[in-house]
């Protein structure tokens, strides 16, 4: 009898070896790697949602494919887009989202929604703005790279490297979002000389969910800089009748906040390390003297260009892409409010102070 | 009389790898999102005072039953407060380990269904789950706590997983320290109090421990204090991350958590995570459910628990199905909990209280 039992339940262990009978191999899957979101041409009401995919099958006459579809919301473009393939769509490995900036300006928690409900989609997929349709930029022939999505993913990856823009995951806007004291950013993508040539330097800011302007060249560095997301590039100065460019090597912030007679200060230095990477006025660099009136000149300049960035975000916007008020909230809680941080950071006196350590002066004099 | 280790025994080294294993379970996932509901970015604080607090409860659980070393759950029960309140206890007691085994179940089902196995129905995963804490079970205490020795190796990369996310976390969310007011953080403890729910086991398995000259108290409060370790530290690094407003967003703080970095070699660190955590909250499965049926044992006075561990497997299955979505998974979570407020609170105080009115005599007499 206990034999018989034993058989039995080694035969019912044995059937779960067949639990994968219905399993979806990878090569049944339609794996997203880029999605666009627009608003549609035909009917305002309606979103455009493009996806961007590897084709996988060797005989396929392309490499990647693309397709779009009119929605109102993203679950519903999911159902949608479903119906125009064969395979299984799995959205848990996107790369990078375009909102265009029509969506953007119109808010775009509306779609975040579905992306953190859904347990595998990536917390890492990255998010940008495109300047003109999130379709044309999904449609296009990166002129280096085989994917337009894997394209974006890696030029927002450098120019974070070289301090021009944030990298902005589902992640960081949906804590920036909910945070007080603190607005989203993230990266802006315009084109180039023409529509084959991106350009992923600027940075779009936003109030809430909704974009409203962006900062672009010295802007969206001191942007960087005032975030203390210091890390690499080259900045070029125009200094003694020629230029000066250093090459970051990396930095810190430090901000302390005081409130004197009721006024909000805020402190905030900036370390950046560098090297020397061009000269051009005919000078000898070559002594402690030098180097140091040139930093004191670095120092100036960068501090005129992250003074421009904050009276953008202080006067004209009044919206702390900063974060300065988590730091206001953190030492001065009786003060901060978190409803009416903006205007609170609209009349904060910030007393920026950069300081520049050239480490280095290269194999030149 | 009590037979002594009929059902097999325990050492006092298992004894606190039970304890571990017991507290670390389905708590984890949402502790530090209702936690720092009440206190705000303050949650560590309130799970770490929560921490020492229950560390100073198990003083009390083990000061109280080492003073019987041969007397069961119902046994000693019966004597301190009396015949029939020790009955009425120990059956609901066995009520509430079936319960709690009920919904640590379902949890894992969920988490299962959400992460791992979204195609496969509910009561799928739960049949498994039952077999498993069945088998699991079926041999006695001691192969039950062989089981839970083996797996406790499995906590180590549990408790690594805490630094993952720190590479994007800003410490300034955890201040300003102290802010949210001492009340808050007071009236956080009570949430977290459910979390480490599971420590009160130690009144069914003590009498099991074999070698009790070793210091049983010792290894159980040094249990206690590694989860309020553990746990002060994962839910400080989750406010880190998010803050403690973005937290109320997020359901299962503890996995989403691993999301924040992309991390290498393991493409999807919760499903990491989840393998781990899979495997220890089938060991908290496992020692609830037995302590009901040792319970059980201790009333109807039979041979081996096994009778009761194939008896309860349909009921507690029948159970862990009655939820019918995640939001009542969560809600019977919270009714279930708070049971844990009479057991693993008001109990052993009572019989401490009774120990010291009634028993102190009679036990020093015995030994006299």
């Amino acid at each position: 009898m206990k034999k018989i039992v034993k058989v039995f339940v080694l035969l019912i262990l044995i059937s779960s070896l067949a639990g994968c009978w219905d399993a979806t191999d990878l090569e049944e899957l339609l794996i997203v790697y880029g999605l666009g979101i627009d608003i549609s041409n035909d009917n305002p009401d309606q979103y455009f949602f493009t996806i961007g995919f590897p084709t996988i099958i060797p005989e396929a006459p392309e490499k990647k494919h693309e397709f779009s579809t009119e929605a109102p919301s993203l679950g519903r473009a999911k159902n949608n887009l479903q119906q125009k393939v064969y395979r299984q769509i799995s959205y848990d490995n996107i790369r990078v989202i375009i909102f265009s900036e029509e969506v953007a300006k119109q808010g775009i928690m509306v779609h975040i929604d579905s992306m953190l409900r859904e347990p595998l989609f990536r917390g890492t997929t990255r998010f940008a703005v495109a300047i003109d349709r999130a379709v044309d930029m999904l449609t296009m022939e990166p002129p280096v790279s085989l994917f337009i999505s894997t394209f974006l993913f890696d030029s927002i990856e450098q120019n974070y490297e070289a301090t021009l823009v944030p990298i902005t995951t589902l992640r960081n806007f949906s804590h920036e979002y909910y945070a007080d004291g603190i607005e989203p950013a993230m990266p802006f993508i315009c084109y180039g000389a023409d529509k084959t040539e991106l350009n992923v330097g600027c940075v779009a800011l936003f109030q809430g969910d909704k974009m409203i302007e962006y900062f672009s060249g010295d802007n969206s560095r001191a942007f960087m800089l005032l975030r203390g997301e210091i890390h690499g590039g080259i900045y070029t100065f125009e200094l003694m009748d020629g230029f000066v460019s250093i090459n970051l090597k990396g930095g810190s912030g430090k901000i302390k906040t005081e409130l004197i007679n009721g006024e909000l200060h805020i402190y905030h230095d900036i370390f950046i390390n560098c090297v020397l990477s061009e000269h051009t006025p005919k000078h000898e660099m070559l002594s402690a003297n030098s180097i140091k009136a040139l930093e004191t000149q670095l120092e100036e300049k960068i501090k005129k260009s992250l003074r421009n960035a904050l009276d953008i975000l202080q006067n004209e916007l009044k919206n702390d892409n900063i974060g300065y008020g988590k730091y206001v909230k953190a030492n001065h809680p009786e003060y901060f409010d978190g409803e009416s941080w903006n205007d609170q950071f609209a009349k904060a006196i910030i007393h920026v102070n950069p300081t520049v350590r050239i480490r280095a002066l290269g194999v030149t004099p | 009389m009590y037979q002594k280790y009929k059902n097999g025994e325990i050492s006092a080294v298992q004894s606190f790898i039970i304890i571990l294993s017991m507290s670390i379970g389905a708590g984890v996932l949402g502790l530090a999102r209702v936690v720092s509901e009440v206190s705000q970015q303050d949650a560590w604080i309130s799970v770490f005072i929560n921490g020492l607090f229950i560390s100073f409860i198990m003083i009390v659980i083990v000061y109280t039953i080492s003073r019987f070393p041969q007397y069961n759950f119902l046994q000693y029960t019966s004597y301190l407060l009396s015949k029939p309140l020790g009955y009425l206890v120990s059956i609901a007691y066995s009520v509430y380990a079936v319960l709690v085994a009920a919904v640590v179940i379902r949890f894992l089902s969920e988490m299962v269904y959400t992460w791992l196995l979204p195609n496969t129905p509910i009561y799928i995963a739960n049949f498994i789950i039952v077999i498993t804490v069945v088998y699991m079970n079926k041999s006695g205490i001691t192969a039950l706590a062989r089981f839970a020795e083996a797996l406790a190796f499995l906590l180590v990369p549990f408790a690594l997983l805490i630094f993952v996310g720190l590479p994007e976390a800003s410490f300034i969310n955890l201040r300003p320290i102290g802010g949210s007011g001492l009340v808050p953080i007071l009236k956080g403890t009570i949430p977290s109090f459910f979390s480490f729910a599971g420590y009160e086991a130690l009144l069914v398995y003590y009498p099991y421990v074999s070698d009790k000259q070793r210091p049983i108290m010792k290894y159980s409060v040094s249990a206690l204090l590694m989860i309020t370790i553990f746990y002060t530290a994962a839910v400080a690094a989750q406010i880190a991350l998010y803050g403690p407003q973005e937290i109320q967003q997020v359901l299962y703080p503890s996995i989403n958590y691993l999301t924040a970095v992309d991390f290498p070699i393991i493409e999807r660190t919760e499903i990491f995570f989840t393998i781990f955590w899979t495997f220890t909250v089938l060991v908290t499965v496992g020692i609830q459910y037995m302590a009901g049926c040792i319970v059980l044992q201790n009333i109807f006075v039979t041979r081996k628990t096994s009778f009761f561990v194939y008896l309860l497997s349909p009921v507690v299955y029948l159970l862990s199905l009655y939820p019918q979505n995640t939001a009542e998974v969560v809600d019977y979570g919270d009714k279930v909990g708070k049971l844990n407020i009479f057991f693993g609170l008001l109990l052993p105080f009572i019989l401490f209280i009774m120990y010291f009115i009634k028993g102190r005599k009679n036990h020093y007499e015995e030994n006299s």
